[in-house]
């Protein structure tokens, strides 16, 4: 399966910025499940690899500016169902919690019902991890609402815990943290899926032998639907599409839109 | 107890028949040429100077030549242990060390994994933190510091002093030469460099250090810059002059802790560090010196492990020892610290400088037994020590010689080979019996004499 994407990444200030740094985590990891052709794009940066193997662009603008754009498309063939290698750092990494995933004493209680729910699983059996993974992702897509505008790009999973509302990210922050809790390696992923609109986030856990992908946001145990990855980490912190710093009192607005649709 | 040596002897022979008013010579050029430690105390900002004593700890040459081999080959493991953890991480996979004592560590930095160091050097200068046991008679390691080790302009700059105001001792006795320090400061960062001038980056005037990095830029014939003077331009690092010419930087001993050195990738309020510099490091393009993410090899859980690192990457056995340590994460330490806590120094792993630091014989029952509480409930947190009776050091304090509680921080330079510097900051509790000597804890500071 070939997919055409295209997507424009954008940055709006509020009133003009000058010795505007950044670094940027928007270009599609390469995958040993499809292979990226034809990849163009309008931005023209220094580019490094991070420790879990992101691209980094990264650059500075010094002249006064109200907003930066970037457009970029490719076309991905998808020729193997979802999985990612173990290489790098060792998956025992994604078993410990991060302060996103962690809950604290605000939603703690909810935590600890959130699990007792979940119970009818058996932790302990390694084997089951697919199971377990499938039943979590159940859990959490039928338990909770996905609404905008209650959690933000920061948010702790106290948030989702408490208001049972989120968005892709919490939903992914929540299975994380409950993976970890049962000592499965679990990582987060930032990317894109099918149709328009912003980038998506999902997880990868570990099953012992390879990374499978899990989208608790679409009830999906990942398999031979075209998600593309930009980049994956402890958390959302660690997948950030934009850091910057500026001179200039100015608010910025990150806007992603993308287009993505299967060509064969 | 306070240690003898005929080279001690020898020193006081010399100085009871000199004249004890060239004591405040000494004092003057102190403050002359403002040896100074700035201090955050109770939310204001001190700047002291950094009180000195007269009397050098004398450590025989012999004696020092064991420190020397023992250094050594500390630091070049623990070079290599950090290369292992930012790459294959090999210690984990063979059960030397459990994963989580590094992956649940905040100084382990994952996100710059797969960096290789110019030269693979991560440690350029360490200072490492010793005793000697007074029981066994053996130097004892208490502390390796890894990261931004400070203090080495302090001997530096009291040793041309002393030279001026007691010539006599340099002449009657055999003390080892520490001028060497600058040049193998300015031939590792040539070493390392990866094309480029060399740079001290200061975090400024404010710093407790400014003091040294003011000192040791002009030694090594490095440029003292602030982030602001810098700038990162394509996957480069340049440093910027007043007419607008911009001049490749190819190494930089910075004196800033890695939160601070990048907004883009630490702390995103950090005025001092440079937007983009964590980027050059990934793309090779700059020599850190130390290296980020150098503290998962200095925190204070990891280091009960540097004996076994020297056995499985040098197969070596150790030649300077630990401080007996245990670790409540095993159940038969967890089992004795609990039974033994009256007795043990506990240490908070997340706290350096002297803070977090707990005397089990100072403390009430009730307090031991919260601890207790804290130290099951958290296990991976502590580490227990067996408290060391080490050597008082001599000091003239108000015209009679009193014994001190003291440590000697060595420093050691790795570039084309690892050297140990015949010197190091010999550090002393301005009270008595207090075992607290860093320098944020209010401590003074001797020159270290290595005599033949």
């Amino acid at each position: 399966m070939k997919v055409n994407l295209t997507y424009r990444f954008s940055l709006e200030f509020s009133q003009r910025v000058r010795g505007h740094s950044f670094a940027l985590k928007i270009t599609p990891r390469q995958t040993p499940f499809y292979k990226i052709e034809d990849f163009y794009t309008s931005l023209k940066l220094a580019n490094t690899t991070d420790g879990f193997g992101n691209i980094i662009s990264f650059g500075i603008i010094n002249e006064s500016h109200y907003s930066f754009e970037v457009e970029t498309s490719a076309k991905i063939d998808f020729y193997h169902e979802y999985f990612d290698l173990q290489h790098g750092i060792l998956p025992d990494l994604y078993s410990v919690q991060t302060q996103i995933t962690t809950s604290s004493i605000n939603s703690k209680q909810e935590f600890l019902d959130f699990i007792n729910e979940l119970k009818i699983i058996n932790y302990n059996n390694k084997k089951n991890i697919d199971l377990i993974v499938s039943t979590a992702n159940d859990f959490i897509f039928k338990n909770f609402i996905y609404q905008s505008g209650i959690t933000t790009a920061y948010s702790s999973i106290d948030m989702i815990l408490n208001s049972k509302r989120g968005v892709c990210q919490d939903f992914a922050h929540l299975l994380i943290s409950y993976l970890r809790h049962l000592n499965i390696p679990a990582r987060y992923v930032s990317g894109f899926v099918t149709g328009e609109g912003e980038s998506h986030a999902w997880v990868e856990y570990f099953d012992g032998q390879i990374w499978r992908g899990a989208d608790p946001t679409h009830n999906l145990i990942i398999k031979n639907e075209p998600y593309i990855k930009l980049a994956h980490g402890r958390d959302s912190s660690d997948t950030a599409m934009n850091k910057g710093s500026f001179i200039g009192h100015s608010k910025q607005n990150l806007k992603v839109f993308t287009h993505m649709e299967v060509s064969i | 107890m306070t240690e003898k040596n005929p080279q001690l002897d020898r020193f006081f022979e010399i100085f009871n028949k000199l004249d004890k008013n060239r004591i405040s010579d000494l004092k003057e050029f102190t403050n002359k040429f403002g040896i100074n430690f700035n201090l955050f105390k109770d939310g204001s900002f001190i700047e002291r100077s950094f009180p000195f004593d007269v009397i050098p700890r004398i450590i025989p040459q012999d004696e020092f030549k064991v420190l020397e081999r023992g250094l050594q080959q500390r630091v070049k493991a623990l070079n290599l242990f950090l290369n292992d953890i930012y790459s294959d991480q090999k210690i984990i996979k063979d059960g030397i060390i459990p994963s989580e004592f590094v992956f649940s560590s905040k100084a382990y930095r994952p996100e710059f994994h797969g960096v290789k160091t110019s030269k693979n050097i991560r440690t350029h200068i360490s200072g490492i933190d010793l005793v000697k046991n007074s029981v066994n008679n053996r130097w004892t390691i208490l502390e390796d510091n890894l990261r931004v080790p400070s203090g080495a302009s302090y001997p530096l700059s009291i040793r041309q002093a002393y030279r001026k105001v007691y010539p006599e001792m340099f002449e009657q006795m055999n003390i080892e030469k520490i001028r060497f320090y600058p040049n193998k400061l300015m031939n590792m960062m040539n070493h390392v460099s990866t094309g480029g001038i060399n740079v001290v980056l200061t975090p400024g005037r404010y710093n407790s250090a400014f003091y040294e990095h003011a000192y040791l830029a002009k030694q090594t014939g490095a440029v003292l810059a602030v982030g602001s003077d810098l700038e990162v331009i394509g996957d480069k690092l340049y440093l910027k002059s007043f007419n607008g010419s911009k001049t490749l930087v190819g190494a930089m001993y910075r004196r800033l802790d890695d939160d601070f050195i990048d907004p883009l990738e630490f702390h995103p309020n950090s005025m001092i560090g440079v937007p983009g510099l964590a980027n050059v490091y990934r793309s090779g393009n700059i020599a850190l010196i130390n290296s980020i993410g150098n503290g998962i090899a200095d925190d204070k859980g990891i280091y009960y492990f540097v004996p076994k690192m020297i056995k499985y990457y040098l197969n070596e056995e150790p030649i300077i020892d630990n401080a007996p340590t245990y670790l409540p994460y095993f159940a038969d330490d967890m089992k004795y610290v609990l039974e033994n806590i009256e007795k043990l120094v506990i240490k908070d792993v997340a706290e350096a400088g002297g803070y977090g630091v707990l005397f089990g014989y100072k403390m009430s029952s009730v307090q031991l037994s919260d601890l207790k509480e804290v130290i099951k409930r958290e296990p991976r947190r502590f580490i227990a020590q067996e408290l060391i009776e080490f050597y008082d050091v001599e000091c003239f304090m108000n015209g009679e010689i009193v014994p001190r509680k003291s440590d000697l921080r060595c420093y050691v330079v790795y570039g084309e080979d690892i050297y140990v510097w015949t010197n190091g900051l010999t550090r002393y509790a301005l009270e008595s019996g207090n075992y607290l000597v860093n320098s944020s804890q209010g401590g003074g500071f001797k020159d270290t004499w290595i005599v033949e």
